[in-house]
């Protein structure tokens, strides 16, 4: 088996030195007489390396930038990204809409490429226990979880309207604190989100917007 | 010494289980520094698997003078690390696009993104592995200019052989892969296989 592979190679190293078509036809009928099966291996290699065209022709090169990231139009199974909505040090939150089983809009947040998953979702478990304590419409819960094509965990959550308690307390010039006793225009409810946000700045991480 | 080097020094002296011990060892390097890569780079940065092999050498094998041998070793090692785990990933792929719908899956791995399309890697893969069988020299030229990214120049050095000697390994092996994985297609007739 071994032997014929050397024969091969060398037959076809010499055939690929032979410049005109002529000489290669001459070339294959003179060689291996009596061997038509090794000559037809031989024919058939040569053929492969006039098809081969781009095949093989460098080392594997990295893949453009923009192939990597997700666009907005974007499907993931029944999700498709609608609008960017935030970004954090993990990853980007988008707006998507869910096709099955519901009709709905969500908020699909695609991790960052190669962070460590194993980290990232015990990172979210722990908050999402932690946020489990204060159950409550509007914490946003957590339906679904998946990767990208090219290998990004991703998790599908609740939207949750409404402007980000830090900024409407930045862009009011209220402590965190204030914030939470403010309540001309919000109701119970989103007090309990100002709570939690403090919680989540305490922790210096942003997982929900 | 380096646990790198001593492997390497034992694998120089013709001890199989050294050689068993070295791929596990770069294969779990590369992976590491694939994730540190990505981590640590900004989004959408294009990671290239042949540099990391470069790299992962630049780290194991540590500040001591490394003999020809074995570099020449390591980059084998690594050639075949990474072509697993570019297989892995897309093999995945596969997986996942063969599921239909979506399905929760381990995310407990570490992925490349695919420098090629999931199909045509492991197209690529399994006629390389016949030609492991077929032409050893052949195969192993391929594993070190495609999969590390080794010029020719540099196969010839790690392989002690001359550049024409590689040169020739290497236009058998790209012709003998092409036709090997176009026969496959023909063969198989799936319908999703594409033409090259």
């Amino acid at each position: 088996m071994n032997s014929n592979s050397d024969r091969l190679l060398d037959l076809f190293s010499e055939a690929m030195e032979l410049k005109s078509p002529a000489e290669s036809a001459r070339f294959l009928a003179e060689v291996c007489p009596g061997e038509p099966e090794l000559r037809e291996q031989l024919e058939t290699l040569l053929r492969a390396h006039e098809q081969a065209g781009p095949f093989l022709k460098k080392a594997l090169v990295a893949t453009a930038p923009d192939t990597l990231l997700e666009k907005l139009g974007d499907r993931f199974g029944h999700y498709q990204l609608l609008q960017k909505i935030g970004e954090g040090g993990c990853g980007v939150v988008y707006m998507a809409d869910q096709a099955e089983p519901v009709r709905r809009k969500v908020a699909l947040k695609v991790i960052k490429l190669g962070m460590d998953t194993k980290q990232v979702i015990a990172r979210f478990e722990a908050e999402r226990q932690a946020l489990a304590l204060m159950d409550h419409p509007n914490i946003a819960k957590v339906f679904d979880a998946g990767t990208t094509d090219t290998g990004r965990p991703f998790f599908v959550m609740e939207l949750v309207r409404g402007i980000k308690i830090t900024d409407y307390c930045d862009q009011n010039q209220l402590s965190t604190t204030e914030g939470s006793t403010c309540s001309s225009r919000f109701a119970r409810p989103s007090s309990m989100r100002i709570r939690k946000a403090s919680f989540i700045a305490t922790s210096s991480r942003r997982t929900f917007w | 010494m380096t646990d790198l080097t001593r492997i390497l020094e034992r694998v120089q002296q013709g001890d199989p289980k050294a050689a068993n011990e070295l791929l596990p060892l770069v294969y779990g390097e590369l992976r590491k520094l694939a994730a540190h890569k990505m981590a640590s780079e900004a989004p959408g940065h294009t990671l290239q698997p042949t540099a990391l092999v470069h790299e992962a050498w630049l780290r194991l094998a540590g500040s001591e003078n490394q003999r020809w041998e074995n570099r020449a070793h390591f980059f084998g090692a690594a050639a075949e690390a990474m072509r697993r785990i570019l297989v892995e990933s897309a093999r995945r792929k596969q997986r996942l696009k063969r599921g239909g719908q979506m399905e929760r899956v381990d995310l407990a791995e570490i992925e490349l993104p695919l420098p090629l399309p999931d199909d045509e890697l492991l197209a690529l893969d399994e006629a390389l592995e016949r030609l492991v069988a077929f032409n050893p020299s052949a195969a192993e030229v391929v594993k070190l200019c495609f999969f590390v990214g080794l010029t020719h120049e540099q196969a010839a050095r790690e392989l002690d052989v001359s550049v024409s000697t590689v040169e020739r390994l290497w236009a058998f092996a790209r012709a003998w892969l092409f036709q090997e994985i176009q026969r496959q297609r023909n063969a198989v007739g799936s319908p999703g296989a594409k033409n090259t």
